[in-house]
């Protein structure tokens, strides 16, 4: 059902080349459209939760935060406990503003696993996931990762619980050609980055792990201390596609993860149907 | 080149910080032994104590500071720094411990006392003489006392260490914490621990080998190159690989060795050890010793077995050359011999930059007695192994050095993403680390694991890591230790002239000497220059930059920032660096002192900081006029006659980057001390920001009414050129284009005269808005624009994209497609290179403008659905309006009332929408109505648009609103529209709207026909 053109070495991002690149045929009949899938869609309804550095509350690009929680020591081991809303170190609160930006009426949540200078340890990233996924949150942004194969089966192990709980676990790939954890899992939505200045091109990756490419580039963001700037990396490609996940759930809220990421792949800005939209 | 010959002549600055680690030891009941013992032989027992303490103290390369009563205290690291200094302290404080009990043995039986001691060790920054001859007794303070301290607290024949040595010794050493401990005259508890034991220091314990191996091809290659030499010609060969600390040498040999295990090539791996931590030639037995246990397994045993024997009973026993050194020598000859003769054989000894003479020398002997046999010895060494051992590896045929640098930029970001527990994948975050490491991975592993601390980042170098360095720059020679902290004062690339006054020629007489050989030691780099310029130089990595900075004084700093900031300011460097200068010179004297002209020197940064602020606001570089300006603020006084402008000017910028609070916060206190201090003009302008910040309009013009007074008082250009800018602002709010126009026009010369930048772009900006709908001629204002295009556009993006976006227009409304077009790709053009966000928006909104003006209303939809969604997603409100009316405009006039309707279905009218906009949407809505056959809301509509329309002098918004109704009026089948079709016509021909007055004469066609 699909054919690709060009695609030798395609996998972290698609900075080198253009989305007609890696042009895709489908031969679907068309009825999931863009239009289907997220037209007038405003996120209403959706809980989305930035597992991260926190999120600064009360900024303009980011607008009302529904919760925040920290992982926090406790007596076995690491938990995660409500706390004052706040971002250290600014990587949530650049993603949360580009989540806003697409889907503006969404509910946000933070969970806080990364220290003041954006380091952590693979445990805090375990208790935040499992934390989330427990919540039940319909979409889970993961704008980050651990090399550390130690962490692979039991990060696994939440990534399926997520998938057949419906919550969707959107991760971001490394910059770096590096293997890690979770985003190389096939039960979560992968994210690498695209060099368009296009924050509504969401691509489809015909040569995986990396699933779906998005605006990563010189990304406008959330600074912290109420201000505006543009960063670059995987990191900020993910959050639209998080919250592209949030309008199509918004709209179709009882998607499986599964059909979601079919969704995302039939509306791909670089998937055409040979019948509907012609070449 | 002779430096420092412009410093006055005083004494040298020969002094510097230096982390040193004390041990400080008691004899436990020393009173009772003197009760106990004969006086001579007491004196006899405290003389050995005291040689025997000492032996121990110094067998670790401590050095014997003095004794106290029957104290001892000892220092490590004072002489010369060393990477190990609090392992080498620990080590001989555990022998120390031990050594008493000994003693106590050798007494006669009749007179037989245990003897015992107490030790606490403790690490900590001290400041020394930089001449080693000199440095006694210049230890004291807290770090002696913490030392003396927790001696007293241990137990007997404990030794306790403080938390910083543990830390400091890391892995080598195995502690068990005691808690936080109360000790007399330290303010704060002291977390100590137990010490158990001493560790191997293995660096697979040490280092994180458990990541992905990168790069190193090149090496690898070598390596094979000369395996394949040995094994093919069956000669032995030496392998230097030379390396700075934690560059990968022993992480390479790893890597190639598990890669030959497979391949089965019998090898021998050994370490070489600091200082005496083993026998002299252990390395070698390591190396020997699974060789000699595969031997057992072959058949060779018996032959061998003398020799053996003899090994075994020295060399890998413990490494020493027992019996004797020759023995061994002719021992190993014999074994190895037989080894080589069977399969080529590896020997791998690292860490060689400690190896004992001796083990170097049989070494050699082995290479050149073993030279027809296939032997590969390969030698790893940190690259001062050559400075000890001048000649080695050279005069040899069959020898290889090779020297290994830093990873590339690629295979560094490699190896700090697999080095990072959790990272989050902002692009930046590992370029900043790298850049930090220069490509060395243990800089990299270091500096990698303090993403996962809390605090600044960036504020505190790892602990090992600032050992490591501290090491390496303790090693130099004095005048190029002190050359490579001087360097550490400058900015980034340096030559030899800027270090001219601030290094006494009595140190350094050649700068440039000194600068070539801390580029051969890697600690420089050169950096590329003119052809023919003398060389220019940066630091390797700015993690050493900060490890010789902080050897020198805090005195020291603050006269090399001073000098250093009045080098700069002869040759006109920019204030910002200067005062930052300044700034660190005044904060170190402002801590140790001198206070002598310590005032001026505040003064002085205050001063150039805040020039650079207001340089840095005017040309809108706000991150940096914020920087520059919070140290301006904070550095001054309230006394301080630049407080309030400085204060001022912060205010403004914390304004200008959207940080409402803190600005409101400023400027108050900006006018509050103005106030105080009479200055009127300044209070003024905070006056005036301050009204700004507080988004209250009304309350806004009256305040630049007031203070418009006191600027025309004061002549105060810049104040005359804001104050009208308000004012002006507000009267095009109420739709008076041709007042703002005039009060523009004013402000334009004032912010001219005032140079300032900002408010000439605004002006512009605005005059180009009041030209655009005011009630002048479009000829006449196209030419205006143009006039000021000409002037000002030059070089000026924002200007160009200002004035261009209603230069287009007008010559669109005039019929003037093609001049309208091509204003149009130059205006877009320059939007773009300003790469502003709500350039998304003006661009398509003017193409569609450009489009509906050529009577091409289909054409225009897609592009103002693009400006409609850009504004939307910029959450620009004020955007939103007018591109829903321009598409409802084309929709109507397409014959699409629904989609018109729907355009603008979300739009309202406020208190703070424009009368032109007003007008325009009652006019829209009235057609609306008209077309859904309402005709009572129908009239209501046309009628408030009307009145709206009144309000303002825009011609175009006039006549607008009377073709509106003459449209609404011909829907309901009214007579009667011509009167309002002829006064749109007369309208749109006095502001020479082309199309406008096309549109009413085809209304008024219509009719007739």
């Amino acid at each position: 059902m699909t054919t690709t053109q060009d695609t030798a070495g395609l996998t972290w991002h698609l900075l080198d080349r253009r989305p007609r690149d890696i042009s895709i045929e489908t031969g679907d009949s068309g009825l999931v459209t863009p239009e289907w899938a997220w037209g007038g869609a405003t996120g209403a309804g959706v809980r989305v939760c930035i597992v991260d550095s926190g999120v600064e509350p009360g900024h303009p690009m980011v607008g009302e935060l529904a919760g925040a929680h920290g992982v926090q020591p406790g007596e076995d081991g690491l938990t995660v406990a409500p706390v004052p809303a706040g971002d250290a170190f600014g990587h949530g609160t650049a993603c949360a503003s580009i989540v806003r930006r697409i889907a503006p009426e969404c509910e946000i949540h933070s969970v806080r696993i990364l220290g003041e200078n954006g380091g952590g340890t693979g445990d805090a990233l375990l208790a935040g996931l499992a934390w989330a996924v427990e919540q039940r949150f319909d979409v889970i942004n993961l704008s980050l990762s651990t090399a550390r194969p130690q962490f692979n089966r039991a990060l696994r192990e939440l990534a399926d619980e997520a998938y057949f709980n419906r919550s969707v676990i959107v991760a971001s790939a490394h910059n770096a050609r590096i293997e890690s954890f979770p985003w190389r899992f096939s039960s979560v939505i992968s994210v690498g980055s695209h060099a368009e200045e296009d924050s509504a091109v969401v691509l489809y990756n015909p040569r995986p792990p990396v699933e779906f490419f998005a605006r990563g580039q010189a990304v406008p963001v959330a600074a912290l201390g109420g201000g505006t700037t543009r960063n670059t990396g995987n990191s900020f490609a993910t959050p639209h596609v998080s919250g592209l996940s949030a309008l199509i759930l918004s709209k179709h809220p009882r998607l499986t993860t599964f059909e979601l990421k079919t969704v995302l792949y039939l509306t791909a800005a670089n998937v055409r149907r040979a019948e509907s939209r012609g070449a | 080149m002779h430096c420092g010959t412009s410093l006055p002549a005083g004494p040298l600055p020969a002094e510097e910080r230096r982390v040193v680690t004390v041990v400080f030891c008691d004899l436990v009941g020393s009173t009772e032994l003197a009760g106990a013992l004969d006086p001579e032989l007491l004196r006899t027992v405290l003389l050995r104590y005291y040689a025997v303490m000492r032996e121990h103290v110094e067998r670790h390369g401590g050095v014997v500071e003095k004794f106290i009563g029957d104290a001892v205290m000892a220092v490590f690291g004072l002489l010369s720094t060393r990477e190990d200094d609090a392992v080498r302290a620990a080590a001989a404080a555990l022998e120390m411990a031990a050594a008493p009990a000994r003693l106590g043995d050798e007494l006669p039986a009749s007179q037989r006392v245990g003897l015992a001691v107490r030790i606490g060790v403790h690490t900590g920054e001290v400041v020394t003489t930089a001449d080693p001859g000199s440095r006694q007794a210049l230890v004291s303070g807290d770090v002696v006392n913490v030392a003396a301290r927790l001696q007293a607290a241990a137990d007997t024949g404990e030794v306790l260490l403080s938390a910083e040595s543990v830390r400091a010794a890391g892995i080598a050493v195995e502690a068990e914490p005691v808690g936080a401990l109360r000790l007399k005259g330290v303010a704060e508890p002291v977390p100590a621990a137990r010490l158990l034991a001493l560790r191997d220091a293995d660096p697979h314990a040490m280092r994180r080998f458990d990541v992905s191996f990168v790069g190193r091809a090149p090496e690898l290659e070598t390596l094979a190159l000369v395996r394949r030499r040995v094994t093919e010609q069956g000669e032995a060969h030496v392998l230097t690989l030379l390396g700075e600390a934690g560059v990968g040498k022993s992480r390479l040999l790893d890597h190639w060795l598990s890669a030959l295990e497979a391949g089965r090539w019998p090898a021998g791996v050994g370490r070489c050890r600091p200082h005496g931590a083993a026998g002299s030639l252990s390395a070698l037995g390591e190396c020997v010793a699974p060789l000699v246990q595969a031997l057992g397994r072959s058949g060779h045993a018996a032959q061998l077995d003398a020799a053996v024997e003899l090994l075994r009973g020295g060399l890998l026993l413990d490494g020493a050359p027992s019996p004797s050194l020759e023995e061994t020598y002719a021992a190993l000859v014999h074994v190895l011999g037989a080894l080589a003769g069977e399969a080529p054989l590896l020997l791998v000894v690292d860490d060689c930059q400690w190896a004992d003479p001796a083990l170097l020398d049989v070494l050699d002997r082995l290479a050149s007695d073993l030279d027809r046999l296939p032997l590969l010895l390969v030698c790893a060494a940190r690259p001062e192994l050559l400075e000890a051992h001048a000649g080695w590896g050279t005069g040899r045929l069959s020898a290889t050095t090779l020297l290994l640098g830093g990873l590339g930029r690629e295979e560094s970001e490699l190896l700090a993403a697999s080095l990072a527990e959790l990272l989050p994948h902002d692009g930046t975050l590992l370029g900043d680390l790298v850049d930090q490491a220069g490509g060395n991975p243990l800089y990299l592993e270091q500096l990698a694991a303090t993403l996962g601390d809390d605090g600044e980042r960036g504020a505190r170098i790892p602990r090992d890591l600032r050992a490591l360095l501290a090491a390496r720059i303790d090693r130099l020679g004095d005048a190029d230790r002190l050359t490579l902290r001087h360097a550490a004062v400058l900015d980034g690339e340096f030559a030899a002239a800027d270090l001219h006054g601030l290094t006494p020629d009595a140190v350094a007489d050649d700068c440039a000497a000194a600068l070539r050989a801390l580029a051969r030691r890697r600690f420089l780099e050169t950096a590329r220059g003119s052809f023919g310029a003398p060389p220019e130089y940066t630091f390797t990595n700015s993690v050493a930059q900060r490890v010789a900075y902080d050897g020198l004084t805090k005195r020291r700093r603050a006269e090399l920032h001073a000098l250093y900031a009045d080098r700069l300011a002869t040759t006109r460097a920019p204030d910002a660096q200067v005062g930052l200068h300044l700034a660190r010179a005044y904060g170190y004297r402002a801590e140790v002192g001198p206070t002598e002209g310590i005032e001026e020197l505040r003064l002085r940064a205050v001063a150039r900081l805040r020039a650079a602020g207001s340089a840095a606001l005017r040309r809108m570089d706000l991150p940096r006029a914020l920087a520059l300006l919070d140290q301006a603020v904070a550095l001054s006084r309230d006394t301080d006659e630049n407080y309030a402008p400085c204060l001022e000017q912060l205010g403004e910028a914390q304004l200008t980057v959207g940080r409402l609070d803190a600005a409101r916060d400023t400027l108050a206190r900006a006018v509050a001390t103005a106030d105080d201090r009479n200055q009127r003009a300044t209070a003024a302008h905070a006056r005036l920001q301050l009204a700004i910040s507080r988004r209250d309009h009304d309350a806004l013009v009256t305040t630049a009414d007031q203070t418009r007074n006191v600027f025309t008082e004061y002549e105060d250009e810049l104040g005359l050129a804001r104050a009208g800018l308000v004012l002006a602002d507000s009267l095009q709010r109420r739709g008076k284009y041709s007042d703002a126009l005039a009060e523009l026009e004013r402000a334009l010369g004032h912010s001219r005269a005032a140079a300032a930048d900002r408010e000439l772009a605004n002006t512009l900006g605005a005059i180009g808005l009041a030209l655009w709908h005011g009630p002048q001629p479009a000829s006449l204002a196209a030419r205006r624009c143009e006039e000021l295009l000409a002037e000002f556009g030059r070089g000026r993006a924002a200007v160009q994209a200002t004035l261009g976006f209603p230069l287009a227009v007008l010559h669109a409304i005039q019929g003037r497609q093609d001049a309208a077009e091509e204003c149009r790709l130059r205006t877009t053009d320059a939007m773009r290179a300003l790469a502003y966000a709500e350039a998304e928006v003006f661009a398509p909104l003017l193409e569609a403008l450009l489009l509906d003006a050529a009577d091409r209303p289909e054409d225009a939809e897609s592009p103002l659905l693009d400006a409609l969604e850009a504004a939307r997603e910029l959450r620009a409100e004020g955007l939103v309006l007018p591109v829903s009316l321009e598409l409802a405009q084309i929709r109507l006039s397409r014959s699409d009332p629904a989609g018109a309707a729907c355009a603008v279905a979300d739009c309202r009218i406020g208190a703070e929408t424009r009368p032109r906009e007003r007008a325009e949407l009652l006019g829209l809505t009235a057609r609306i109505a008209a077309e859904r056959g309402d005709a009572a809301e129908t009239d209501r509509l046309i009628a408030a648009a009307h009145d709206a329309s009144q309000s303002t002098d825009s011609l175009a918004a006039r006549a607008l609103a009377l073709l509106d109704s003459a449209h609404a009026r011909k829907q309901l089948g009214r007579p009667a529209t011509a009167t309002a079709a002829r006064g749109a016509l007369d309208q749109y021909s006095a502001k020479e709207h082309a199309v406008g007055a096309t549109r009413a004469l085809r209304l008024l066609d219509e009719r007739r026909n």
